[in-house]
């Protein structure tokens, strides 16, 4: 089965969470038995050794370069679902068809289904929403905040939408919601990751515990860590049975926290940062899309403890990954903190709730999958028909 | 040159020959010389001269054979499959191009230089490409190599840099299927670098020119370079660096300055400023009056430098192993000179140059050797007669190119024994693992057992195709099941599976299923898949066999799990410290296996033995040395305290 999957995003060097996400779902295809061919706009720029590594993983690889293009804006509030759309990639598209016989077209992001325009109607279309973007300026408005990158209305992603035969949302919840915009069959499939458990730190007896937080500078998590720091300095009972370290890009965003907070900066192993950390935290408020960093928490196996908001798409009945507000999370860090004996327990709850979460995801992407390979074969013999 | 030209030409009775190096007008002391030996060999085979695609253009004329750049070589090599070859290379950027026709189409390798580190370094640094420096240093002498390199580019200071004792040459010897060098110093090295292949020793021609300008009588060289008449000339040829010894020789000058009748040293070759400051030393020595660097000469200046001296000084430490072609050259113009007694140059019989001991006198032998033959004419012209008379018989070139043909019309029927082939192996993409492991459950005969021990190496196709002559040693508890999935996925022959469990692979003896010893080097593939809870002696036990049993060349996949309920960061094995235990146990390229490479495992019906409650990580790396080192790790104090020792 060839699969066309057009993405502005690369897949290599796999370093931020949509990157993961269409590699994982061009893996998984790809384990599949489907051959893939991959159509990269880069609208982030490419190296030469992503674009070797791209085209070793996925063999074909078309790459053009949005030179020149500038946004479009057709309405005040918002963009229209194909203002970031170029042209040029009609015209590639086109030559992609006509040099190869595709049975499906997956397209990254609502806003280039006008790429569907241009396909023989036997393709069977999917759009990877990976996030919610109608009605988004209105959600940012609501938490204080200017909408970042592409936002649109709910009648012009629904446009988008209509344009497939399936969508693919990132999380049950947005399924939900998308489900409610589009008349195409939604399925849920979150990240594919599989998991890197690691074993508890070792640590002497009277030895403060060391919490981690890692995470990029997008504004809910610079503002999530704000206001937990601001909450910390509140409680210093906790200062001395704690440091809190904190990793990442967000660490830009705050020229010194005090104690007991250690700003540890962009760490070269992610892994030697969670083996470096007792508990890890995310005390995110709002945000939208999945919470890659809870999943890569848990991924990791280390005790977790988290927001409601901080567990978005993940299932976990655990009441310290679904805690109210800050308090309640400072609250669990000091029982920890008072009973070390209680990680161990942490841990094995975090790696039963990774585990879960993967096998329900890898069930979800199989379900999506045969639907999707019934489509292919009743277009078949619909055309064989004809 | 179009191949249909070629293949007209090739009709002709001659036989076919092609010749890989660089050729003049390139500026290269080897492109000279295969100039000179061409006609030679154009008389007796169908020459094709394959040169490097920016190399400069031999001008058209009667010695110039058919010419082809390296990548309409590549383009048409099928044409020249069953060609003889034969491969020119010397420690300078001009063979570069070189390297990877020769791991292609192996042929017959003409060693100028036996240190190509040189080389080496133009190919990768000079592209930018430290890793691939690193690599193959790593590849040739293990953690030696490693360390040696990681020092290099730590001090950047290419002075210290010991590459003298890193002659770098295995690849290029290694595809060679015989050696042609230019003296027993460096044949009986190559020979104990590669045993049982053919080392062919010919000495260097004397060059035709030899006999046209030594007619030039010294007089007239002299009025035609503007040097003095009545002075003693004292020429030293060639670039001017730090390994010809020039400070030792301005030092014994400037003892004899005061002894001497009115004398000049002439340095007859282009300086080297970013290695040897020589305008420094010859200040420093009090010289400045009596000395001259010439900088680059053509062949006709060269020669006319030649002609005009009365003492050759052709003084070379350390050796790269080169013979030096200034230095025949110069015997065959008749004229005296002083050489070191080691090396190539030390070969040279006693009556036809003056040699000089290296120990620790000398200064005082180099300077009563200069002080004897610049006052004794008689004597100079005695040694210069019997070194005319001795390279004109014994390096005479057409007696030299019959030798060529000789062992280019025998050098084809060598047979490279298949242990010491390169082993190139195939690794099969994720996609066509994860195609063959569902063929496998589906297929009309299921082919085994889809219950392999550990996950990772599998997940992330890191074990090579089986191919013809190839052998798989597979270590791991459940070892029959994992050998059967191995052979299934991997498309291997069971019969060229070795499988046995880690405690059977480190026990007292070790045997194969059949009872019989496993012979050292008989793996081109090995597969461990282990907890990280080993004994220390157990776990060097076993990487030194792991050596000894893959051949050079050969790949190692290591796979890793522990439990998680607690660190095992002092393990012998410990995650964290497995890239250096398998650097320093012999191997290169050790690196982790990403684990976002591998395939969905959900796409294929494997079910693994270990349960999923465990951390798993692997590496792969390759054999680069049967050098097997292992660090222990004693306790004292409750402190790791780490020192090593080799393993016998």
């Amino acid at each position: 089965m060839n699969v066309l999957v057009f993405t502005p995003t690369p897949t290599h060097p796999p370093i931020q969470g949509n990157r993961q996400r269409v590699f994982d779902m061009c893996r998984a295809m790809q384990s599949m038995g489907a051959d893939i061919t991959l159509f990269h706009y880069a609208t982030e720029g490419v190296s030469p050794s992503a674009t070797r590594q791209m085209r070793e993983a996925w063999g074909d690889l078309e790459l053009i370069f949005p030179s020149g293009f500038t946004h479009r804006r057709s309405f005040v509030d918002c963009f229209g679902i194909d203002d970031w759309f170029d042209d040029r990639i009609l015209a590639t598209a086109e030559k992609l068809v006509e040099s190869k016989s595709f049975d499906v077209c997956l397209v990254n992001y609502a806003w280039y289904s006008k790429l569907f325009e241009v396909l023989p109607r036997e393709i069977v279309r999917v759009i990877d929403a990976h996030d919610v973007f109608g009605g988004r300026a209105q959600y940012f408005a609501d938490i204080g905040l200017d909408p970042e990158w592409f936002h649109t209305s709910i009648e012009q992603e629904s446009l988008g939408l209509n344009r497939s035969d399936f969508v693919l949302a990132i999380q049950d919840e947005e399924a939900k919601i998308l489900r409610a915009r589009t008349e195409a069959p939604v399925h849920s499939v979150g990240f594919l990751d599989t998991d890197q458990f690691l074993p508890p730190r070792k640590r002497a007896p009277a030895e403060r515990l060391v919490v981690g937080y890692i995470g990029s500078g997008n504004p809910f998590n610079v503002a999530s860590m704000r206001v937990f720091a601001e909450d910390m300095k509140l409680r210093p009972e906790l200062h001395a049975r704690m440091e809190v370290r904190v990793a990442g890009k967000v660490c830009a965003a705050f020229e010194r926290l005090s104690h007991p907070f250690t700003l540890v900066g962009v760490v070269d192993s992610i892994t030697d940062f969670y083996r470096s950390v007792d508990v890890v935290i995310n005390p995110m408020r709002g945000g939208t899309g999945l919470k890659i960093k809870s999943q890569e928490a848990l991924s990791f196996g280390k005790p977790f403890v988290a927001s409601a908001d901080a567990m978005t798409g993940i299932h976990s009945m655990h009441p310290g990954h679904r805690l109210d507000d800050n308090a309640a999370i400072l609250d669990r860090l000091l029982e920890l903190a008072a009973d070390p004996q209680m990680l161990a327990a942490e841990s094995e709850i975090s790696r039963a709730t990774f585990t879960a979460h993967r096998k329900a995801q890898a069930q979800a992407f199989l379900v999506f999958w045969s639907n999707v390979v019934d489509a292919v074969n009743a277009r078949r013999s619909q055309t064989v028909a004809r | 040159m179009s191949p249909n030209s070629a293949s007209r030409t090739a009709r002709t009775a001659r036989p076919p020959l092609v010749i890989f190096s660089p050729y003049p007008p390139s500026a290269n002391g080897i492109a000279d010389y295969v100039g000179e030996l061409m006609p030679h060999h154009r008389a007796e085979f169908d020459v094709t001269l394959v040169i490097a695609d920016d190399a400069a253009m031999p001008e058209e004329g009667n010695d110039v054979p058919r010419i082809l750049l390296a990548s309409e070589f590549r383009k048409h090599r099928g044409f020249f499959e069953n060609a003889p070859k034969l491969y020119h290379v010397g420690n300078n950027p001009d063979h570069c191009y070189m390297l990877d026709l020769l791991a292609r189409d192996p042929g017959i390798v003409v060693l100028h230089d036996y240190n190509l580190n040189y080389m080496h370094e133009v190919a990768t640094q000079g592209w930018k490409q430290r890793d691939g420096y690193w690599s193959a240093l790593e590849l040739e002498y293990g953690v030696l190599g490693s360390e040696a390199v990681r020092q290099r580019f730590e001090r950047r200071d290419r002075g210290q840099f010991a590459t003298y004792e890193l002659p770098l040459n295995g690849d290029v010897l290694e595809a060679a299927t015989g050696v042609i060098v230019h003296s027993r110093y460096v044949q009986y090295k190559v020979a104990a670098r590669v045993p049982r292949k053919p080392v062919w020793y010919v000495p260097h021609h004397l060059s035709s020119a030899v006999y046209h300008y030594g007619q030039i009588t010294k007089a007239e060289a002299r009025r035609q370079l503007g040097l003095a008449e009545n002075e003693i000339i004292i020429t030293a040829p060639g670039f001017i660096t730090y390994a010809k010894r020039v400070p030792m020789l301005l030092a014994a000058l400037s003892t004899l300055r005061a002894r001497l009748p009115s004398f000049r040293l002439v340095l007859a070759g282009e300086r080297c400023p970013d290695q040897y400051d020589v305008d420094s030393d010859i200040a420093n020595a009090g010289l400045k009056n009596y000395a001259t660097c010439t900088g680059y000469l053509d062949e006709e200046q060269f020669f006319l430098h030649l002609a005009a001296c009365d003492v050759v000084a052709n003084l070379r430490h350390p050796t790269g192993g080169e013979m030096s072609g200034t230095l025949i050259r110069a015997l065959g113009m008749g004229l005296p000179a002083i050489v070191f007694d080691i090396g190539p140059m030390g070969e040279l019989p006693h009556s036809v140059v003056r040699k000089v001991p290296w120990d620790g006198d000398t200064h005082a032998a180099l300077t009563a050797a200069l002080y004897e033959l610049i006052l004794d004419k008689t004597r100079r012209e005695e040694l210069g007669a019997r070194a005319a008379a001795y390279t004109r018989e014994t390096h005479a070139i057409d007696k030299i190119a019959g030798r060529y043909s000789e062992i280019i019309r025998s050098g084809g029927e060598y047979v490279r024994p298949a242990e010491i082939e390169p082993v190139r192996e195939n690794f099969p993409h994720p996609k066509v693992l994860a195609d063959r492991i569902r063929n496998m459950s589906v297929g009309p005969q299921p082919t085994g057992s889809l219950r392999p021990d550990g996950r990772l190496w599998w997940q992330c196709a890191k074990a090579p195709l089986g191919q013809s002559g190839r052998r798989a040693l597979i270590l791991a508890a459940h070892s029959r099941q994992t050998a059967e999935f191995f052979a299934g996925a991997f498309g291997w022959r069971s019969e060229d599976i070795t499988a046995m469990t880690v405690e059977d692979f480190v026990g007292p003896t070790l045997r194969n299923a059949q009872g019989d010893p496993i012979p050292q080097g008989a793996f081109t593939f090995a597969l461990v898949v282990t907890g990280v809870e080993m004994a220390e002696i157990s776990a060097a036990t076993l990487l030194r066999r792991l050596n000894a049993a893959l051949r050079r060349g050969g790949n190692l996949t290591f796979e890793l799990s522990c439990g998680l309920d607690h660190e095992y960061d002092e393990s012998p094995l410990a995650d964290s410290r497995m890239v250096d235990r398998l650097t320093e146990a012999g191997f290169a390229e050790a690196a982790r296996v990403p684990r976002r490479d591998g395939i969905f495992a959900e796409a294929v019906p494997v079910s693994p033995n270990e349960s999923e409650a465990r951390r798993y990580t692997c590496f792969t790396a390759r054999k680069a040395s049967s050098v097997s080192y292992w660090r222990f790790m004693i306790e004292f104090d409750g402190t790791p305290q780490h020192f090593g020792g080799r393993i016998a």
